[in-house]
């Protein structure tokens, strides 16, 4: 059967036969005349910026793979993207076409945040397995959303939150979590920067580019380069310092806290400092903004420890020389963020950075940039995922997306 | 001296002067923002005072209206400006002083600013001031301001019209709803899709049958769109709507009908018609011939 014939005998039994979320991946299952298990997972890349593109070499990279589509509105990253992959990787304006492939086992997205939940639920629904760039999600419902829908057509769903796979982050959360520092009563996290509105006169659009496309799900508005290319710091686009490191470090305090199915209770922002405090349910108070630590410090009544990329320290010295003892709380080794996704594709596992992980971390995130908009303190239910007490606060988990888009 | 008592430090009080003096501070406390309010106060100082930065704003209904009206009367004019700048600077007053609004406890001042936006939006402002407007009223506005909005639904602007759908869609209140489901049958094209988009996304379970009909609509779009909020609301009616979409039109159209069956199971299980799900869920496994 060809690929034609195929696509047409999957459209005729498209009304219950592609319903079933009980299906994985063709490159996942054995069966006549499909790739078995040790075959290599068929990738299609969405998103090929800076980081989307490295993404394709760094998956280049792995014997299990192989990159075969890449998709992106703007021709000239897609050209140059698809020249990393070689011959025979296809290359698409619209993600839809690239999820449109049965051949394509699992995808790699690294498009602007204001994509990220609607790429990342489509390819669940097309029965593709995910990995998705941080940050997760642009809202809190959008967060959401993602798990229930990857829960739903039972994807292996990693988030990019790679530090995850660090073993300084994995060894600093191990030591915490087993009292090595006492009790912990607070951390301070270097992360900053909530996104404001662009007010930007209209440009041409280049015509390499397709700007509606690039658009999506965010409000209508003309082209700017600074839109396009600096879109980090447009709320519209993205969350802003807050979320784009926050996924990393608040993440990291997340999983130092033991936290990674609930969060905060209560968070605000002190008037004119450049800070945000997170308080738990525990008592630990998480200072995050422009504290003085070097990413992530950790508190504790009997020692701190401080954790950044390849830089970990202790106060006193002799916490990180000791060995954990088997009664300690050791986490998971990951092989590295990639390959753990990899994985997990086959043996069908959740992988370090799940979804629900990477949902909860974002959540903190747009917690604290909601606390520097409004300006007041709010009370966080991590059950329900509402404020307390602050219906219209709770208008700002969610924002419509432009129409036909929708989540 | 008359009532010349002892007090507990010793002193001595009279009692007259004591009571005198004591309403007296009190009427004054009571009164200091409306006194301190003037028709003629600077705007800067208002905008402090409406944003939680200055002296606590007027009480008295009036006056509060009074100076929300001021205030956004003033703001106008850089909400239509060409200059960008001038443009960013208003918003971010309108915002601040909004936002400062929404606070919980401070319903009246909310529901003031809520009520001097919505006036605004008459034909003396233009389109590009009301979209800025339009959009503080999705996230403070409420049943007050759902009138005014209402009536943009059918604005010659195409990007005031989403604007408004998208406010609409955030505000809580049943008269938000009723609006848009009112929409419906005069939008036409992509903004009719959006309409209904709108309405799955507030699972409003009062346009079931208003989207039954537009999920037996030929255009493939709109038929989609309903199926998917009919999905999302979770009302079994749809049930055989739903399947019915999902054998006709393109492929991508009858996934996202197979999709929606699927929320919609899920949702009634959620909803506790658990019965009603396990059919649904029933059916789609019978039917699951492994093709692979």
């Amino acid at each position: 059967m060809n690929r034609r014939d195929f696509l047409k005998k999957a459209a005729k039994g498209v009304g219950f036969g592609l319903v079933t979320p009980y299906v994985i991946s063709s490159g996942v299952l054995s069966a006549p005349g499909r790739p078995g298990a040790n075959d290599r997972i068929a990738l299609g890349h969405i998103g090929l910026g800076r980081r989307g593109t490295g993404l394709v070499r760094l998956f280049a990279r792995e014997a299990s793979t192989r990159s075969i589509a890449v998709a992106d509105p703007d021709a000239k990253r897609r050209a140059s993207a698809a020249g990393v992959v070689g011959k025979g990787c296809a290359a698409y304006t619209d993600y839809r076409d690239l999820l449109d492939r049965k051949d394509i086992d699992a995808v790699v997205i690294a498009t602007p945040d204001h994509w990220h939940a609607l790429q990342s639920i489509h390819a669940c629904e097309a029965r593709k397995d995910v990995y998705c760039e941080k940050p997760l999600s642009l809202t809190v419902e959008e967060a959401r959303t993602m798990v229930t829908v990857a829960r739903r057509y039972k994807r292996v769903f990693q988030t990019g939150s790679q530090q995850r796979s660090s073993p300084e982050f994995r060894r600093t959360c191990e030591l915490v979590r087993s009292g090595r520092i006492g009790k912990l009563h607070a951390v301070r996290v270097e992360v900053w920067g909530t996104p404001r509105d662009y007010y930007l006169p209209a440009q041409r659009v280049p015509d390499w580019l397709n700007w509606d496309l690039w658009l999506g799900p965010a409000p209508r508005r003309p082209y700017h380069t600074r839109r396009h290319l600096n879109w980090g710091g447009c709320w519209d686009y993205s969350g802003g310092g807050m979320t784009g490191w926050g996924s990393h470090h608040l993440d990291i305090v997340q999983w130092g806290l033991d936290m990674d199915h609930s969060g905060p209770v209560e968070v605000f922002h002190p008037k004119g400092k450049a800070h945000v405090v997170f308080k738990y349910a525990s008592g630990v108070v998480v200072l995050c903004g422009r504290v003085g630590a070097n990413a992530i410090l950790f508190e504790g009544t009997e020692g701190k420890i401080e954790v950044n990329r390849g830089h970990f320290r202790t106060w006193p010295e002799k916490i990180g020389k000791e060995p954990l003892d088997p009664k300690d709380v050791h986490l998971f080794k990951s092989p590295g963020h990639q390959k753990n996704w990899l994985n997990c594709i086959r043996t069908r596992k959740r992988p370090i950075c799940d979804v629900e992980i990477g949902c909860r971390s974002i959540i903190v995130c747009h917690l604290g940039n909601i606390a520097v908009w409004l300006g007041r303190k709010l009370r966080w239910s991590p059950e329900k995922e509402r404020f307390v007490g602050d219906e219209l606060a709770n208008r700002w988990l969610s924002r419509p997306m432009r129409a036909p888009l929708h989540l | 001296m008359r009532n010349m008592i002892p007090n507990k430090e010793g002193k001595t009080t009279n009692r007259l002067n004591e009571f005198l003096f004591t309403t007296i501070l009190a009427v004054a406390l009571l009164n200091l923002p409306a006194i301190a309010f003037s028709q003629n106060e600077d705007i800067e100082n208002l905008v402090k005072r409406l944003s939680g930065e200055g002296a606590p704003p007027p009480t008295r209904p009036q006056e509060l209206s009074s100076a929300y009206k001021r205030v956004i009367e003033a703001l106008i004019p850089g909400l239509a400006s060409s200059q960008s700048r001038e443009i960013e600077r208003a918003d971010n007053v309108l915002k601040k002083m909004c936002w400062h609004a929404g606070r919980p406890g401070a319903e009246a001042e909310r529901l003031a600013v809520s009520k001097a936006l919505a006036e605004k939006l008459g034909k003396d402002v233009l389109m590009q001031a009301s979209r800025y407007v339009v959009r503080q009223l999705g996230l403070i506005g409420d049943k007050e301001a759902v009138p005014a909005l209402a009536r943009l639904l059918k604005s010659r602007d195409a990007l005031l019209r989403e604007e408004t759908r998208r406010a609409l869609q955030r505000i809580p209140s049943e008269a938000a709803s009723i609006a848009l489901r009112k929409a419906i049958p005069g939008a036409k094209g992509d903004f009719r899709i959006a309409l209904v988009i709108s309405l799955g996304a507030r699972r409003d379970a009062g346009s079931v049958d208003l989207l039954l009909k537009e999920a037996r609509k030929e255009d493939e779009g709109l038929r989609t769109a309903a199926v998917e909020a009919l999905g999302r609301i979770g009302d079994a009616r749809a049930t055989p709507l739903i399947e019915a979409a999902m054998k006709r039109g393109f492929q991508r159209a009858r996934q996202r009908a197979a999709n929606a069956l699927l929320i919609l199971a899920d949702n009634l299980a959620t909803k506790g018609e658990k019965d009603a799900a396990n059919r649904i869920r029933r059916r789609i496994q019978k039917a699951t011939t492994p093709q692979r």
